[in-house]
């Protein structure tokens, strides 16, 4: 269960005054920490710990700088500012969306040339269809070229196997682009540990809906028509849904960076 | 002397109202917090909270810590915690003997030292007092 001490403010906060005590007595910068993460606590106890509420927490506290002249008396306070860990910069969310954008781009692509595959194109012009709509219906007796062809593309039940690895293979191809992506969200401080584990899982839930929605309007329906829609709408909700997201966590990430 | 580098130079050097409030707090605030403690128990954020209520005596809340860290370590508070049925617990800082003495003995040293300053600032009508000279039209803001 996180504390609100383990939002990524709070967190840089302490370690700011950590360094900042380095030169006070171990005793009195152990309260010190103490009191200040007791009273950080306390005050957003019961509270929603908002990006806003948690500034305001922080700026009643004051700088660090503050507290530190506080316990450094009349000594002088000696701040060395170490620059800001590589990991927390600004270049890190952005690289993180485009990242995202690229491996969303790479999955919806493989997906597009499996589900193509999928789908038989036209039939043979000398005879019976490739193949047809396995309704279960059985014993047509009227001539299959009678039989009028509601959509030029049909879903070929022998497919299945090639709609079932689609999105493991999909996968696969991203993962080139996933794996940098999840290991520069797990260094950096910038996010707390949920929109952490939002930017990791955006990419396999995205593929997991392209894939399963259309196959589960097709399981219900049994009609193209239903399989292609639902593609088209997934698609348009995957789009919207991870581009809202991306945008959401990465603006969230470039105003904490110091 | 032209009045404005007069007036240039004495502006640099006059302390700014934060840094002369930081020197005046650092004999006094301690024993306000020692004061405070004197009829209850109290935790830390109600402290600062009532400390920084109008600005004067506190302006960041932060800086209370390091001095009940200090106010600890010289023996003159006790911290114990206390669970709390609506929310985490909390310590609670209380008044030792020594604390106790501590603000007692404050509270006549602060009343002389109050008014010899309140004297010297506001001269009585029996102090000499400056006449103005004709040529210094300087000016302090």
């Amino acid at each position: 269960m996180t504390t609100s001490t383990d939002h990524p403010l709070v967190v840089s906060y302490l370690a700011e005054l950590d360094r900042l005590l380095q030169g006070v007595d171990p005793v009195e910068r152990a309260e010190t920490l103490a009191g200040v993460s007791e009273h950080i606590e306390l005050a957003l106890d019961g509270r929603d710990a908002s990006e806003a509420v948690v500034r305001a927490v922080l700026a009643e506290l004051g700088p660090a700088t503050a507290i530190a002249g506080s316990a450094y008396g009349d000594r002088a306070l000696v701040a060395a500012h170490p620059p800001t860990r590589v990991t927390n910069r600004r270049w890190l969310p952005i690289v993180v969306a485009c990242l995202q954008g690229v491996g969303l781009l790479v999955a919806i692509l493989v997906l597009s040339g499996m589900m193509g595959f999928a789908m038989s194109g036209s039939e043979s012009s000398s005879g019976g269809p490739v193949g047809v709509m396995d309704d279960g219906s059985t014993g047509q007796t009227a001539p299959v070229e009678e039989v009028p062809a509601i959509s030029p593309v049909v879903v070929d039940p022998g497919s299945a196997w090639t709609r079932l690895v689609a999105a493991p293979t999909a996968f696969l191809s991203a993962l080139a682009i996933w794996l940098p992506t999840a290991v520069l969200v797990a260094l950096t401080m910038l996010w707390t540990a949920r929109e952490k584990t939002a930017q990791i899982l955006l990419l396999p839930a995205a593929i997991v809906i392209l894939v399963a929605a259309p196959e589960i309007a097709y399981a219900i329906t049994r009609s193209t028509g239903a399989y292609f829609a639902t593609t088209l709408v997934a698609l348009a909700l995957v789009a919207i849904g991870t581009a809202t997201m991306i945008t959401t966590l990465t603006r969230r990430a470039l105003r904490r960076v110091e | 002397m032209r009045a404005g580098s007069a007036s240039a130079i004495l502006s640099r050097m006059v302390p700014s109202d934060d840094s002369m409030l930081t020197h005046l707090r650092r004999g006094a605030l301690e024993y306000c917090v020692l004061a405070m403690l004197e009829h209850e128990e109290l935790y830390g954020l109600d402290i600062a909270r009532r400390l920084t209520v109008d600005g004067t005596l506190m302006s960041s809340e932060g800086t209370l810590y390091p001095l009940l860290a200090r106010l600890r370590k010289t023996g003159l508070v006790t911290t114990n915690w206390r669970e709390s049925t609506t929310g985490p617990p909390r310590r609670y800082y209380a008044l030792t003997d020594a604390g106790a003495e501590a603000v007692s003995r404050f509270r006549p040293a602060w009343q002389a030292f109050r008014n010899a300053v309140d004297s010297t600032l506001s001269p009585t009508t029996d102090a000499p007092t400056e006449a103005p000279t004709e040529e210094s039209h300087d000016h302090v803001d």
